[in-house]
């Protein structure tokens, strides 16, 4: 049923291509096309990527040339510490070509192929948040149309994204936290479409040694599947964040410690949360911890970049949350989870 | 035996029938045939007599609560001494198969000590990494601004899914 409502959904996209400069289209329509566009369309560009943290951001600039449906590859111009390295993506594998020491590192993600994960997230985001159109703009000399997505239970403006008319393709997206600050934004300069793209420019250097990265293996499951698979009583929170749900999970060996990871989402914003029943501790070097509490018990807050995570343990077993929710939002999920 | 006559506290240990049969036979037969030594025991009878009837006359019932306690103490189970325990504990029978567990355990106890690890310490990186990856299906998904493939010596090959 899915892949018939994508289907459906493309051919109207596909129909709002051809249309060229006819009325907006309808936002709904337009916003999931938006979504399947590189599937469709081949383009090349630079891209300038910014994620603003409390404490730190991150900043990259590379050129991106991708051929529809699934190779992509991105030559980093800065920062400095990544210039002249690149990352090929060819469907779930992507190879991060590392000048700086002479190697590929392969990973994959199995994620990237989920489909119905794809599905049910939109489905969330068309539930949490209200479409409103900004109408026509000009971005980067291109005719665009701006849709910001509105959070139904806070109403305050997450994302905005401007739309392509002609291709579909989001040529600058902004992300917003909920007092209005920006958190990262996404933005196309110099695009270009073209099906012209030569195989050889997605062809790994070959005098680079090939190290495997990590694997982040089969599709996703079902939560349910995964704790249910755990090999302990695994717990879940009692408190979400509103509009968030449970949509995909998997068992993860990290240094040979069974892990459940649950991820939660609203659509847009998302959480995980990490649990073992194996004594491990949590090394936050590199960061800039802090102490804080969950319920009566000590716990670990640190933030890099817009990613915060939050990691403690109540005796029996040890967790962590990662995502971009602030140390509020987190402490009140993490006192949710009681045995 | 050359004894002749039973002492006074040999006649009150045999008037409570406290003597070895031998010696009880031996007072029975002398108190028969000797009226001074008979005399002194049926003076000690008396005596003892007078005092069961004034303690007799003399006899309260203990308080309720006491009687209880006592009786409660005299049916609880008692509890071997510490050298008693100790001492049915180092009996061969039981002993033997405790050293036995003891080394057992001893063993395996260093043993595990020497390959279990001390608590694993796991870098925030694979949690954020981890969620990351999964986030990859969420609309208007990105990647990070910076891979973090690029810029660590450490490619987290340790990590793997769980096969299912």
């Amino acid at each position: 049923m899915r892949g018939s409502l994508i289907a459906v959904l493309a051919l109207f996209a596909g129909n709002l291509t051809l249309a060229g400069a006819s009325p907006v289209p309808d936002t709904d329509a337009l916003l999931f096309a938006a979504i399947s566009a590189p599937v469709r369309i081949s383009y090349a560009g630079i891209v300038e990527v910014v994620r603003i943290g409390n404490h730190t951001s991150e900043a990259s600039v590379y050129r991106i040339e991708h051929r529809a449906p699934d190779l992509t590859r991105r030559n980093y111009s800065a920062p400095s510490a990544l210039s002249g390295d690149a990352v090929i993506s060819k469907g779930d594998v992507s190879f991060s070509v590392d000048a700086r020491r002479h190697r590929i590192v392969e990973t994959r993600n199995a994620a990237l192929d989920d489909r119905i994960a794809l599905d049910d997230n939109y489905a969330l985001l068309r539930q949490n948040y209200r479409i409103a159109s900004r109408g026509d703009e000009v971005f980067d000399g291109r005719r665009t149309v701006g849709l910001m997505l509105i959070n139904k239970y806070n109403r305050h403006p997450t994302m905005l994204v401007r739309i392509d008319r002609a291709t579909k393709i989001v040529l600058d997206k902004q992300e917003f936290a909920p007092d209005g600050s920006l958190v990262g934004e996404v933005r196309f300069e110099e695009v270009s479409y073209t099906q012209a793209i030569p195989p050889t420019e997605f062809a790994l250097p070959k005098q680079y040694q090939l190290v495997q990265g990590p694997t982040f293996g089969e599709p996703p499951q079902n939560p349910d599947v995964v704790v249910r698979n755990a090999g302990f009583a695994a717990r879940a929170p009692k408190t979400l964040p509103e509009g968030f749900a449970p949509v995909e999970g998997n068992l993860v060996e990290l240094k040979g410690i069974r892990t459940v990871h649950v991820l939660y989402s609203d659509g847009i914003r998302t959480v995980s949360l990490f649990e073992n029943a194996t004594a491990s501790k949590l090394d936050m070097s590199g960061l800039q911890p802090e102490w804080t509490t969950v319920g009566a018990r000590q716990a670990q807050y640190a933030e890099d970049g817009a990613m915060a995570l939050l990691g403690w343990s109540d005796g029996a077993l040890h967790y962590a949350l990662v995502g971009e929710l602030d140390l509020t939002e987190l402490r009140q999920i993490a006192a949710s989870i009681a045995p | 035996m050359n004894q002749t006559h039973p002492t006074p506290e040999e006649l009150v240990e045999y008037l409570h029938g406290e003597l070895p049969a031998s010696h009880d036979a031996w007072i029975h037969s002398h108190l028969a045939g000797c009226s001074s030594c008979a005399e002194a025991f049926e003076a000690e009878a008396s005596l003892t007599e007078l005092l069961r009837a004034h303690a007799r006359s003399e006899d309260r019932d203990f308080p309720p609560q006491v009687a209880a306690a006592i009786r409660e103490a005299i049916e609880r189970p008692r509890r071997p001494p510490v050298w008693e325990s100790l001492r049915t504990a180092l009996r061969p029978v039981v002993a033997l198969p405790a050293a036995a567990a003891i080394v057992v355990a001893l063993y395996l106890g260093i043993n595990s000590w020497h390959h279990t690890p001390a608590a694993m310490s796991i870098n925030a990186a694979y949690y954020v990494n981890n969620h990351a990856a999964l986030t990859a299906s969420a609309p208007f998904a990105e990647d990070a601004p910076i891979p973090a493939m690029l810029t660590s010596d450490d490619t987290a090959a340790d990590q793997q899914t769980v096969a299912r």
